[in-house]
Order: structure tokens, then C-alpha cells, then sequence
């Protein structure tokens, strides 16, 4: 099997892409919900790239679109400053905020072949109600060994301006990114690819959403203005005789402010025909930012409450089916369910009055209160896309 | 020493719900906890002084008193008594605050429909008009009979939580215990003051948005807080205090007033005197705005209430819909 074949069997890691045709075009539709009324997300995308003919490389267009409905933990997006309603509820739960966002994001990118590099560059915009981001990055694929193995490495920045809708303030938040990774065939099955990267952020790092309870009272939460966040990542393909390949990934992730993260990953496709069925697996696990606190009983100088920076694990299983519609077109079917669990617990708010004395029937509530976490998310997502490769 | 303006929120529990107020103010964390506590113990003062639970309330006295002898009160209960009867008078008496003795027919927790004999025989104890308020007695002229305040202490605990964080000082708050808020002052952005408005059929969710550009009291009430269905008919606990049985006709309603005492009477009159007559009343009493949800998943709403909404036709439809 030549190393081409074996990527397309696989699916193609980074830089090491089999692109027989000259022309691709991607349309993809996410539906995203979280549990307990939490995030829903709609999510069309559409994907273009195009050879430009013979030498001149080929070019490619990405834009994306997110409907963002539902509420956030702890005051994200608090379009709202209360809720009346007739119920009285809520108390022992997390406190979530009602939001809807937008977001627009297109990435233009460029790439030519060279010999044995690949270079690219790449062009992003993303756009939200109170969010601005501009990137830009530089990589290079350089095959060696005959066309077994790949070197990638890129670097990369964005620009981002932050107006949150609360407060009248403009924030600024930029970052620079290096990566550099190699990619070897071994064999005629196997495919093995190592890589790192580096990240460093700096300015404006806090949720301007989120507040966190210290001493009594909620107040804006404060993250360090620095943050570099390293990632390593194992991945190995395999072919099976019987037209079936395994792929399996480890990453390794951990940053200044103490979070450390791993992710397991399986996904198995199998061709049945000209059909492919697929599975997948992941596993992952992170600890807690130093500065996390579900409370603080006097402000410091760095907190948050931000369930995303909490101690937690999640278990995601998913399946799907890509069913060729013609020579050139495709059908792909995608479905994913995600089990998280915080590992930070506390105790509702305050115990509920036995008897409720203003209240028209006493409230009545009995039972010890259970532990709860803002990290405690199922997550259900369903994607439907429809390739053209030609 | 002037410092950074900062958003403080305070949460508890009082009065059986969850209360929360929020506010901004300049003086440092040492004040901003002293304004909290005083909220805090104002609320519960309250709480302590009007609950039924409590037999040393004098809530308590009163009802062990009926058909026997007047009781003294003070102003603070005289005034909040006042509110009751005028509240009752406004509903035609389906808002009644001897209403609670149905609680012996109707437990909601249990789900299940009484009997029409049961509702009826209650009936002779459910009368506001045998409260007598006098010479600062008050008294229940029929032994049995039972009030409670519960229709209408939280948004006065709301109110006067409202006015002691405006006497201490502070520019601006909102106030929310269990869905009846009040704002003061400004928002202090130049935006209004948001306050979603639950949706009675989906729990945790907001149908739509009142912004109100500065001190106001929302409130609403709702057939969706305790109640079951049976055979397709929900029956909830805004009983109408003239049958005994629960008020058709709204799920939901929402008031915008001057503070959150008159947003509450007019949201329950609303509701127990259904879609047509409660409507009327809205839009024919001055700086009174409402929306109403109807059990048939309709919406209705007072004329000025689109100048206060998200609803089409509002002057804040450029905001962001919730």
C-alpha cells in the first residue's frame, strides 16, 4: 500500500493530506444542546478549496455561522439583570443566565507546493456580539524520507478586541502560537504522528460574565493577564486487512495556571461497501486552574468560579455513516453524546427554610440538599454534511 | 476614599424562595457587606414579624384570636393589612386574604382534585369582608377564619429592601426575591434595566424582556409555581377565593409599576380575573403596564407595554432578544 492510500484509509493527520481531487466542497450543519436548558447551538458551515491548476497552488475558503441560544452558568452573557416569574425554584440549582449570540467566523488560506514543502498561510475572522478576533498564521508541511515522513511546523497569532455588553470598557487580548510536529508511515498498516505546540496569551484572560462568590457577596472574578499553555499529542493509524482502521490519540495539555488535561482518544472506520461506518470514543480528564474556587470566604487577587477552569471528566461516544451519493458526492451522518462530571461539588446556596412563612403554601421543602457542580453537562451534538470532491 | 464601581450580588433564602439583590456602589467591600447584611435582616425582619408559620407573629395572633377578640397592631401591619382588603376589593373578592383555609381541600403536592363538597364547605370561612380593621385592632369576626399576608408581603419586603438601599446611599440596584423585582435608580450604563419574563410552559426560560430605564417594580404571577394536570385541566393554587377553584383563562401575568407592591396586585388581579377583565383593568389604570400569557400560548399585552419590551414595535427591539 503506497503512503498516499494509507493516508486516505486512515484519514489524513496534519499536513500529510492525500488530495487526488482538484476541487472540494464541504457543507456541514451542527446542531449543539447542552443539558438542563443550558447552550443550543446551530452551526452551518461551508468548506471550498480549489486548485488553481498545475503549480499555482490552491486556495480555501472556510465561514462558519453559530445561532447561540440558551443560559450560561453564573452570569455569562447576562443580557438580563433579573427574572420575574411566578416560581419560586431555582434556589438549589446553579444559577444560569438567559443569552443569544451570533457568531460569524471565516478562515481564507493558501497554500503551494515547493519541492518538498508545502508552505501555507492563512487568513481568520471571527466575529461576536461583544467579541472581535483577527489570526493569522504561517506552516509548512516538508515531506522527507522519500515521502514517508512529514515535518510540520507553524506559527500563528491573533488579535482579539473584547466590549463586553455589561460594562463600557474595550479589551484587548492577543496570542502567539508555535507548533511543530512529525509525521512518519511505518510499514504498509501503521501511521505515527508526534506533536507540540505553545501558546501564550496575554491581556484581557477574564469572563467579564462571570462573577465569583467571596465573602459573602458575588464579584467580577480576575484571571492573571499571562497564560502559555503547552500540548503534546501521540497519534497512530492503523489498516486493517479487512478494511477497517483504528486510530488512536493521546494528548497531554497543561498550562501556568495549573491545568493539566488528558484526552484519550479511539475512532474506529470501518468500510462496508462504498459505504463507511464509524465509531468513536473519548475520554478526558482536567484539574483545576490555581485560582478556581466555587467560593472564596475573602477576595483574592485572582479568582474565578468559571466551571471551565474546575477539576472535571468526561466520556463522549459517537457514531456515523458517510454514504457516497455519486462518484463525487457524498452523504455524511454524525451523531455524539457526552457525559461531564464536575469533581468540585458543593452545597446549594442555602438550606431550604422548613417552614417558608410568607410564602402561599409554606414551600414545604424537605430532604438533604444534593451536591451540585456548574460542570455536571450532558451534551448532545448531530451533524449532517454533504461533500462534492471533483 | 472613592474606589472602582463594583457590582455586588447578595443571595439568600427568605419568605420560601430565592432572593437575590444586586448593586453597584464605590465605597469599597467593607460597605458593600454592611449594605448586604441590612438588606438581608430587613428582608427576614419582615419575614419573621408577618409569617403564619411563627406563632409569635402577629399574623399568628390574629388568627388565634378570630371570632373571639380585636388584637393591637401597629402602623406596618395596619398598612400591609390595608393592602390586602384593597387588593381583595380590586379582584371582586377572588383575591382574598382569608383565602388560605382551602389549603385544607387543595393539596397541590398530593395532585389531587377535591371534591366539590369540600371546596364548598370551606367556603363560609373565605370573607374579607369580616376582616375589621379599627382604632388599630385588627379582628376576624368568624372563629375559624385564617389570613395570611403571603399575596402580599414579598413585594412590600421587596419595596422597603429597595428603599433601604437607596437610604444607604446606593445609585443602583434590582432587587428580585422570587420573580417580584424592584429596580432603583438607573442602570447606570445609559441602558435600561432588563428583566426577563419567565415563560409559564417552559421552565427556565424567558418569553420576553421588560427594560425599564429606571426605578420601577416588575412582578409577576403565574399558574405554573404549584400545581397539576388531570385529564388535560391544570389545576394550580391562584384559587379564585369565590369558588375555590383555580382562576382560567392566564398562565401568566407580567405588571410594570411604580414599585413592585403595585406590580404584584395588579399582576394577581390579572390573573383571577381573567384574559378580558383583567386586561381592561390594566389598560385603563394610569402607569400600569402588562403583558399576559394566556393558557392557550397566546400573548397579550397593554398598549405601553411595547415601548417596555422586546414584543414587536418596542423602542428597546434593538437590544438583543432573551
Amino acid at each position: 500500500m503506497g503512503a498516499t492510500k494509507l493516508v486516505a484509509s486512515i484519514g489524513a493527520f496534519a499536513g500529510l493530506a492525500a488530495r487526488a481531487a482538484e476541487s472540494e466542497v464541504d457543507l456541514r450543519l451542527l446542531y449543539y444542546k447542552e443539558s438542563g436548558g443550558r447552550t443550543e447551538v446551530v452551526n452551518p458551515e461551508i468548506y471550498v478549496r480549489q486548485g488553481l491548476g498545475g503549480t499555482r497552488g490552491e486556495l480555501s475558503f472556510f465561514l462558519g455561522y453559530d445561532a447561540i441560544t440558551g443560559a450560561s452558568p453564573s452570569g455569562a452573557f447576562p443580557t438580563l439583570d433579573a427574572t420575574t416569574s411566578a416560581s419560586a425554584a431555582g434556589a438549589d440549582s446553579i444559577p444560569l443566565v438567559a443569552y443569544e449570540d451570533t457568531r460569524k467566523a471565516g478562515t481564507m488560506a493558501y497554500s503551494r507546493r515547493f519541492g518538498s514543502h508545502l508552505p501555507s498561510v492563512d487568513l481568520s475572522l471571527s466575529q461576536e456580539n461583544d467579541y472581535l478576533s483577527r489570526g493569522v498564521g504561517l506552516s509548512d508541511a516538508w515531506t522527507v524520507a522519500g515521502g514517508r515522513g512529514t515535518i510540520h511546523f507553524g506559527l500563528g497569532g491573533t488579535s482579539d478586541v473584547i466590549t463586553p455588553v455589561t460594562l463600557d470598557v474595550r479589551e484587548t487580548k492577543t496570542s502567539g502560537s508555535a507548533a511543530l510536529g512529525f509525521t512518519w508511515v511505518a510499514g504498509t498498516r501503521d501511521l505515527i504522528d508526534l506533536s507540540g505546540s505553545w501558546t501564550r496569551l496575554t491581556g484581557y484572560l477574564d469572563d467579564p460574565y462571570k462573577v465569583v462568590p467571596a465573602g459573602g457577596l458575588d464579584v467580577p472574578e480576575h484571571r492573571p493577564d499571562v497564560r502559555t499553555r503547552l500540548a503534546a499529542l501521540v497519534r497512530h493509524g492503523h489498516s486493517f486487512s479487512w478494511r477497517g482502521a483504528l486510530k488512536t490519540s493521546y494528548r497531554f495539555y497543561s498550562d501556568d495556571w495549573n491545568v493539566r488535561a488528558h484526552t484519550l482518544e479511539l475512532d474506529y472506520d470501518q468500510h462496508v461497501g462504498r459505504v463507511i461506518l464509524s465509531a468513536q470514543a473519548r475520554a478526558y480528564t482536567q484539574s483545576a486552574a490555581s485560582f478556581y474556587g466555587a467560593s472564596f470566604p475573602v477576595p483574592q487577587e485572582f479568582m474565578s468560579a468559571d466551571y471551565r477552569l474546575s477539576a472535571f471528566h468526561s466520556l463522549l461516544g459517537g457514531v456515523g455513516v458517510t454514504v457516497p451519493l455519486s462518484r463525487i458526492l457524498s452523504l455524511r451522518l454524525e451523531g455524539t453524546y457526552q457525559v461531564q462530571q464536575g469533581l468540585d461539588r458543593v452545597m446549594p446556596l442555602s438550606t431550604p427554610t422548613p417552614l417558608s412563612p410568607l410564602d402561599d403554601d409554606g414551600g414545604g421543602e424537605t430532604g438533604a440538599p444534593r451536591s451540585v457542580s456548574a460542570a455536571d453537562l450532558n451534551t448532545l451534538t448531530g451533524t449532517i454534511g454533504l461533500s462534492w470532491r471533483f | 476614599m472613592r474606589r472602582e464601581a463594583t457590582l455586588y450580588t447578595t443571595r439568600f433564602r427568605v419568605m420560601g424562595g430565592p432572593a437575590s439583590v444586586r448593586f453597584v456602589d464605590d465605597r469599597g467591600a467593607g460597605e458593600a457587606v454592611a449594605i448586604a447584611r441590612a438588606a438581608e435582616d430587613e428582608a427576614r425582619r419582615i419575614e419573621r414579624k408577618f409569617s403564619r408559620y411563627r406563632d409569635d407573629s402577629v399574623v399568628s395572633e390574629i388568627n388565634r384570636n378570630a371570632g373571639r377578640t380585636p388584637v393591637a397592631v401597629d402602623d406596618e401591619t395596619v398598612f400591609l393589612l390595608e393592602e390586602a382588603l384593597d387588593l381583595a376589593r380590586l379582584t371582586l373578592g377572588r383575591f382574598d386574604p382569608s383565602s388560605g383555609v382551602l389549603r385544607r381541600a387543595w393539596d397541590f403536592s398530593k395532585a389531587r382534585v377535591p371534591d366539590p363538597q369540600e371546596v364548598e364547605a370551606l367556603l363560609p370561612l373565605v370573607d374579607y369582608r369580616q376582616i375589621a380593621l379599627r382604632h388599630a385592632t385588627a379582628f376576624l369576626r368568624r372563629t375559624g377564619m385564617e389570613i395570611d399576608l403571603g399575596g402580599v408581603g414579598k413585594e412590600y419586603a421587596v419595596d422597603r429592601v429597595a428603599g433601604l438601599l437607596a437610604a444607604r446611599g446606593v445609585a443602583s440596584a434590582v432587587v428580585s426575591f422570587a420573580g417580584d423585582v424592584r429596580t432603583v435608580g438607573g442602570r447606570g450604563d445609559g441602558r435600561p434595566w432588563a428583566v426577563g419574563v419567565a415563560d409559564p410552559r417552559a421552565p427556565g426560560r424567558c418569553r420576553l424582556t421588560v427594560r425599564v430605564a429606571g426605578a420601577a417594580g416588575i412582578a409577576t404571577s403565574g399558574d405554573y409555581e404549584r400545581g397539576f394536570v388531570e385529564d388535560g385541566v391544570r389545576y394550580h393554587h391562584l384559587l379564585d377565593a369565590t369558588t375555590g377553584w383555580p382562576a382560567r383563562g392566564v398562565a401568566s401575568a407580567t405588571v410594570v409599576a411604580a414599585t413592585a407592591r403595585e406590580a404584584g396586585r395588579f399582576a394577581t388581579a390579572a390573573i383571577l380575573l381573567g384574559p378580558e377583565a383583567g386586561a381592561e383593568l390594566i389598560e385603563r389604570t394610569p402607569g400600569i403596564e402588562g403583558v399576559a400569557l394566556l393558557e392557550d400560548g397566546s400573548l397579550c399585552a397593554s398598549e405601553g407595554m411595547a415601548r417596555l419590551s422586546d414584543l414587536p414595535g418596542s423602542l428597546y427591539a434593538r437590544y438583543p432578544l432573551v
